[in-house]
């Protein structure tokens, strides 16, 4: 009996090392999200039924109840802001270029050749440079009397400058740029196709179209789905090139103005004149946004995509 | 018959030579743009040389280090006369190396709670763990600015370095699934040897793992050093400057300069493309694992 107690005395011991171990490894990088996020978070709604001025929050003054969501109003109503919103879902335009130029890439990649790493690394070698890098490299690419673009078209155009050809060429930047991460996901995804199945459907009669409809893009929906999420998540927070390859300047008549780049400028260059209050309002505008497009983007793929 | 096998023979070279012209094609439209810059950037450097003509192919006699040497002289930070390239890089290691350590250290050993540790709350912090990886880190942007610079922690190193030290929810959320797959039974007989948790992690987890370890690092290094925004945001004194800010500003200034632009664009890619050149493994692993699990 008392051989027993002392072994169901260790035996709680252990699971009580076992616990306080497992509690405090595992909770380290959420100590870090409760300072870093949970706060932050908490702040920014406060900051978004506020008014304040500049950087300083001892300066906060709340907007009463009755005007509550007048700083939401103010965005809403603002030209700027839906300039912006259009110019984000434009850029966004280099999402469905890059998955489509990056399955058939892959498609092609997935058959029986050589050189699969060679050009594996290659296509992903943009993803790994920094925006600083890239925009230096892209201005250049455009540059009026240097540029790559007009010496291959012939042409004398200053893209950058004119409303209608910077948002084309910034499309063309973005989707140069993400191709490489698509087709690293699309054949990774494209190896899990069983080759029996091809087989079967080639004796079957079917073509390669046909093959590629039933099987393949059913098979690699899952795939199609996340890039496709990500992505736009991604592209809703495009800002750091539009910055970076203007030096601060939001391109011809706002052409470059994102929906983080409008708030990054209420933020941190007019911040007196706009104030904290609208870029903490705009900020949960683009969260709710990403989040509405995740929950339809869920709920619309039950539809189509198939899980085995 | 014989007809027929040549037929489908010549279809099958018809096809491959296609599918590489298509990739040959691809690959090109990817490698032009940093080969332009590179020709560029050994150009003779001018400080108006804005309309030097576009050449594909240029001499060898014509090619010059001199826009290299402009940019580590050029632009000196005012406070030290020190050169800003070289100061920036010099900053950039100092901030990126510890915190990527620091960080890892604090991923790995929550991985290793989260697959062989059993203990009260564990799906509940894992729930808490993966939501944060949902949220859309714009949202903290602005209040994390205020608080921090209400702390005076603006202009110093603290909110790029710190923060990232308590490690990622991506980086748990692979190294958690990798730790998973080590067998129990090797970590039941170290516990019978008389082998703390914390034992159990250094010399059993850690060794079995370092592949699976040294790919987060790599891509948090890369993730650090090409960093833009905060350093943006939170760095102020130019001695302060990590590179890529330092070059950012370095071309502002010299835009009329387009060798040494492009000298200092190639400055900062070299490392981390000779990294992923080398560990190229890793990434693709990192990438299509964390890509579409998450």
């Amino acid at each position: 009996m008392q051989n027993n107690g002392a072994r169901a005395q260790r035996a709680g011991k252990k699971i009580l090392t076992e616990n306080f171990y497992g509690i405090v490894l595992a909770c380290i990088p959420l100590v870090g999200t409760v300072l870093f996020m949970f706060l932050p978070l908490v702040f920014s709604m406060v900051l978004s039924v506020s008014s304040m001025k500049g950087f300083n929050p001892e300066n906060i003054e709340f907007l009463g109840v009755a005007n509550l969501f007048d700083n939401y109003k103010y965005i809403l109503k603002d030209e700027l802001f839906w300039k912006s919103v259009g110019n984000t879902f434009y850029a966004a335009l280099s999402l469905p270029i890059s998955m489509v130029l990056a399955l058939i890439v892959s498609v092609l990649m997935n058959a029986d050749i050589k050189g699969k790493t060679l050009f594996r690394t290659i296509f992903f070698l943009p993803y790994v440079c920094s925006v600083v890098a890239l925009t230096s490299m892209w201005r250049l690419v455009l540059d009026t009397n240097y540029g790559l673009l007009n010496e291959l078209l012939g042409t004398r155009i200053n893209w950058l400058s004119n409303e209608k050809t910077y948002m084309p060429v910034m499309i063309l930047m973005g989707a140069w740029t993400s191709l490489g991460f698509n087709v690293i996901l699309f054949s990774a995804a494209l190896t899990g196709v069983p080759k029996t199945y091809y087989e079967a459907a080639t004796i079957d009669g079917a073509g390669w179209f046909k093959r590629f409809w039933s099987i393949t893009l059913p098979l690699i929906s899952p795939t199609v789905f996340y890039l496709l999420v990500t992505g736009l998540i991604g592209a809703i927070q495009d800002f750091t090139r539009f910055q970076a390859i203007g030096f601060g300047t939001t391109g011809p008549n706002n052409a470059g103005l994102t929906m983080v780049y409008y708030l990054y400028q209420q933020g941190f260059t007019n911040n007196y004149t706009y104030g904290m209050g609208y870029a903490a309002a705009t900020s949960w505008i683009v969260t709710f946004l990403i989040m509405v497009l995740t929950v339809v983007n869920f709920k619309v793929s039950k539809r189509w995509v198939y899980y085995d | 018959m014989i007809n027929e096998a040549i037929i489908r023979k010549g279809k099958r070279i018809a096809q491959k030579t296609f599918i590489y012209a298509v990739l040959v094609f691809v690959a090109f439209t990817i490698l032009i743009p940093f080969y332009v810059i590179i020709i560029t950037s050994l150009k003779e450097s001018h400080a108006l040389a804005t309309h030097i003509p576009f050449i594909w192919f240029p001499k060898f006699g014509e090619l010059s280090f001199r826009a290299y040497g402009n940019l580590f002289t050029s632009y000196p930070v005012i406070e030290t006369g020190k050169s800003m390239v070289l100061t920036g890089i010099g900053n950039t290691f100092l901030i990126v190396i510890p915190t990527t350590v620091v960080g890892m250290i604090s991923s790995s050993v929550s991985a290793y709670a989260f697959a062989k540790l059993r203990f009260w709350g564990k799906n509940f912090f894992f729930s808490a763990l993966l939501f944060t990886m949902m949220m859309p880190g714009i949202v903290m942007l602005i209040p994390s600015y205020i608080i921090f610079d209400y702390l005076g922690l603006t202009d110093t190193y603290f909110p790029l370095m710190v923060p990232a030290m308590f490690g990622s929810a991506q980086c748990v959320f692979f190294l958690r699934q990798f730790f998973s797959g080590i067998p129990d039974e090797v970590l039941d007989a170290a516990k019978l040897d008389g082998v703390g948790y914390l034992g159990i992690y250094w010399r059993i987890m850690l060794p079995l793992s370092l592949p699976a370890i040294f790919a987060q690092a790599i891509l948090g290094f890369v993730a650090g050093y090409n960093d833009y925004l905060a350093p943006l945001i939170y760095i102020v004194s130019e001695k302060k400057y990590t590179l890529q800010i330092a070059l950012q500003f370095f071309s502002g200034g010299n835009l009329k300069d387009l060798p040494t632009v492009m000298a200092g664009a190639v400055m900062a890619i070299i490392p981390t493309t000779l990294i992923y050149v080398f560990a190229q493994r890793y990434f693709v692993e990192g990438i299509a694992i964390t890509g579409l699990k998450a």
